[in-house]
Formats: C-alpha cells, structure tokens, sequence
C-alpha cells in the first residue's frame, strides 16, 4: 500500500481571476503609456483559444490519468508528497518542459500543436492564453513517463505542471523590461521570453524555458534580448485569419495537404512529419536555420554574434 | 472556490477584457498609408526582396508589389500587416465590386481584396490575370 494523493488545488482554475484582473491592468496602463498593445479581435481569439483548451484538456484528462496511473503501477520508488518531492519534481519536470518546447518547435509535428501558441503579432498577457487544442496528438505527454516511473505521484506531477503553466502566464508582457540581474540569470523572465516569441532572425528558436532559464544556458539556446534589435512577434509566415479554427489546426492541415502529393516519395513524406519546420522537398520553403543563414549573407558583420551562425 | 464560480469568473472577465480593448480603441484596423509603408513591412518579412514598385488599394487594406517574377502582398489582419510572396499562376484572380479579389491556396490567408482605379486595375489585371 501507498499513501494516497492529497487533494492538490488546481492551481491555473485558481489563477482565473489574477488572470482576469491582471489583463486589464494591463489593458489600462498600456493605454497610458503606450507600452502594452492588444487588439480586440486578436484577444478574443486569444482567450477562445484559451478557453478550447481549458475544455480540450478536460475531455481528454482520461487519456492522460489512464496512461500515468498505469506506469505508476510500474515505478521504481514511491516517493511521496513531502515538500522536497514537490520541490524536486518541479526541477525536474521544468527540464522535461524545456525538451517537450524545444522538440514543440523543431519538429514540425510537436510545431502543428504549439504553433498556435505564436501565432499572435502581438505579446501581451492575453498572448500567454492562446493555448493548443491539440497537444494530446502529438504524444509528447509522454515525456512525462520517465518522472512517473521514478516514483513522483501523477497528482504531484500535475501540481508542478499547473504552477509551471501560471509561472508562465506572467513573463507574456511587454510591460516589465529588465528585472534584476540575478533573477534574470536564473529565471525566465518577460525580457527572455519576449526573444522567444519574436521572428527576428537572430531570436529565432531561442530561449525555451518554461521557468528556469538556466536550461537554456546549459544547453545553448540562450539569446539575450538586444535592446538594438526590437522583437517582432509572430510566426514567419504570419496568419491572415482570425478564425479560431484555421489558428487552432493550420498546421496539422498543412502537414496533411503536404503528405498527401503524390511527387514525393515515402522518404519526404516522413520528413514533412518529422522534419524541422519550413523543411521542403525541393528547398521553397525556409527553416529558421536558413532564414538565420540569410540574414547573415545579407548582415555579414553579424555573423558569429548570439543567435546567428558563423 | 467553486466549479461554477470560476466559470462565471472567466466568462464574464473574458467579456470584459475583450470590451475594454474596444473601449480603448484598439479594434480600430491598420491601414496601409502608402507604397513606403507597404515596402518597409514587405522588406521586414523578406529582406532579400526587390520591389520595384506597387500599388496601395485606395481603401488602404492592401497593397500589391512588384517584384519581377513573383509579386508581394500585404494586407491588413486588425491592426497589425500580414505579407506573402506570390506567383500569379498560385492565384484565382476575379473581379470585385471596386476592383480585384485575390483568392489564394492557403487556409491562413484565403482571400485579399484590392480596391484600385482603372489605370492600376488595368495593368494588374494584366500582371496577373486571366480571370477564373
């Protein structure tokens, strides 16, 4: 016998109102000092993204619940609810998180889900809502195997999720610039996420940190924010729709509309799936690798600096 | 807090962010101003471009770029400017009501509409007709 799971509280429903109240604090002081922008039909696609996922996630927590509570028949240790598994998991399950974001974005399968996360040119508050309806396809859920098979409990691992998921919620702002250095050094911060969200050559594919952006240090993605070269949010080839529908599924149509040609072979097809992003068969389209490499021909004193290749 | 309170909390707070914008007055649309405008926007998206010239619908909504081969398109999405770079062969050209409607193969921006005079629309028809 194990303990059973304490009732954790489900932190993001809790967070709704700060959510609420802090958009339009932000509405409101954007508009006084022009630091903030929103749109109104950009938000309301925003928050119904965001509500579709609220409502995606709930009929699909089974799927979720029944394959963790069945690995968790199979882990090595059972390692509790005390403080320090919390602590602990959350570490751990923040590095989970920064390879599913990582793989979200170089792999165009993982990038038909969280693509829609980006698709907004702008970035404020109602940005970090636009949530994917999708995610369940993808199968990266399944990175979160390994911390179940360890001994951490579904519940906590939830737990650590939700509060990764309203840590995140606060750094979608263009309101707060710099923070202190050693926050900024440890933490993902507005300031490191507003490079992630940017299309800038030199931005692109940086920072994929949830909470702690030590990850990115580590594993050289990191890109500072350069006062010089202002973000430009959004995807490269920015939607012309707001339709909540062609946001929430584009990609995953373009991959089947891509996979269906009949001039390609079984080869191409699989890397249409599974390649990087803007990957194509007979080199139309443009990868952030070659986009970075262009702005380099076209910049060649750049070349070398954060960001962009030699 | 309870299941339902917190239902009503985000429906009633959804409507009230998305109010307040329109209140503020950001659910005004862009509009494209001039040729410059359209070219600096165009550029930011495609660096490597070269435009050699164009037109801005009167309307301000879209504008249309010449750029040898292909062409360029910007319109407006809200208050913000989406671009694409085209071949006249990937579109369904027709004629509207003030000038001409581009339909495009991409769900992700299916159709822009050009309000031209007859000079413009002339030479674009030319550029990039026939009709379908």
């Amino acid at each position: 016998m194990t303990e059973a799971a304490p009732a954790f509280p489900d932190i993001t429903q809790l967070a709704v109102p700060f959510f609420i109240a802090t958009m339009l604090i932000e509405i409101v002081i954007g508009r006084f000092t022009g630091r903030a922008k929103y749109e109104t039909r950009d938000t309301a696609v925003s928050l119904a993204m965001g509500l579709g996922s609220v409502i995606a996630g709930g009929l699909l927590a089974f799927v979720f619940a029944g394959v963790f509570f069945w690995l968790w028949r199979y882990r090595l240790f059972s390692l509790g609810f005390s403080w320090w598994v919390i602590a602990l998991c959350f570490v751990l399950d923040d590095l989970r998180y920064y390879i599913f974001h990582r793989i979200s974005h170089r792999v165009r399968w993982g990038w038909a889900s969280h693509v829609n996360h980006h698709t907004s040119q702008h970035f404020n508050l109602s940005t970090a809502l636009r949530q994917t309806w999708s995610d369940i396809f993808t199968g990266l859920f399944l990175l979160r195997a390994p911390l179940v098979l360890l001994g951490f409990h579904p519940a906590v691992i939830a737990l650590c999720g939700g509060i990764n998921l309203v840590y995140q919620y606060w750094i979608h702002t263009e309101l707060i610039g710099k923070l202190p250095r050693w926050f900024e050094w440890v933490m993902n911060t507005p300031s490191h996420h507003r490079v992630h969200h940017a299309t800038n050559p030199k931005y692109l594919d940086a920072n994929f940190a949830g909470t702690f952006i030590v990850w990115d240090k580590m594993f050289g993605s990191f890109v500072p924010e350069d006062p010089a070269e202002p973000c430009r949010y959004g995807i490269v080839k920015n939607l012309g729709t707001f339709n909540v529908w062609t946001v929430a599924f584009h990609e995953w149509w373009g991959i089947l509309k891509d996979i269906a040609r009949r001039d390609i072979s079984w080869r191409d097809r699989v890397a249409y799936m599974f390649s990087v992003p803007g990957w194509s068969h007979d080199g139309s389209r443009l990868t952030a690798d070659m986009l970075k490499a262009e702005h380099v021909r076209l910049h060649p004193e750049k070349a070398g600096t954060k960001g962009l290749p030699r | 807090m309870s299941f339902w309170m917190v239902q009503l909390i985000s429906v009633v707070g959804v409507a009230a962010v998305i109010a307040l914008t329109w209140a503020v007055g950001w659910g005004k649309r862009a509009r494209i101003a001039s040729l410059e405008a359209a070219s600096a926007r165009f550029h930011a998206d495609f660096p490597a471009a070269e435009i050699k010239g164009g037109v801005v619908g009167k309307d301000g909504r879209a504008a249309l770029l010449e750029l040898g081969e292909e062409f360029g398109l910007v319109t407006v999405l809200g208050d913000e400017l989406v671009t694409r770079k085209l071949r006249a062969n990937e579109l369904a050209l027709k004629r509207g009501e003030d000038g001409l409607v581009l339909e495009l193969p991409d769900p992700t921006l299916a159709r822009a509409q050009l309000a031209l005079d007859d000079d413009m629309l002339a030479h674009w028809e030319t550029r990039l007709g026939p009709y379908s």
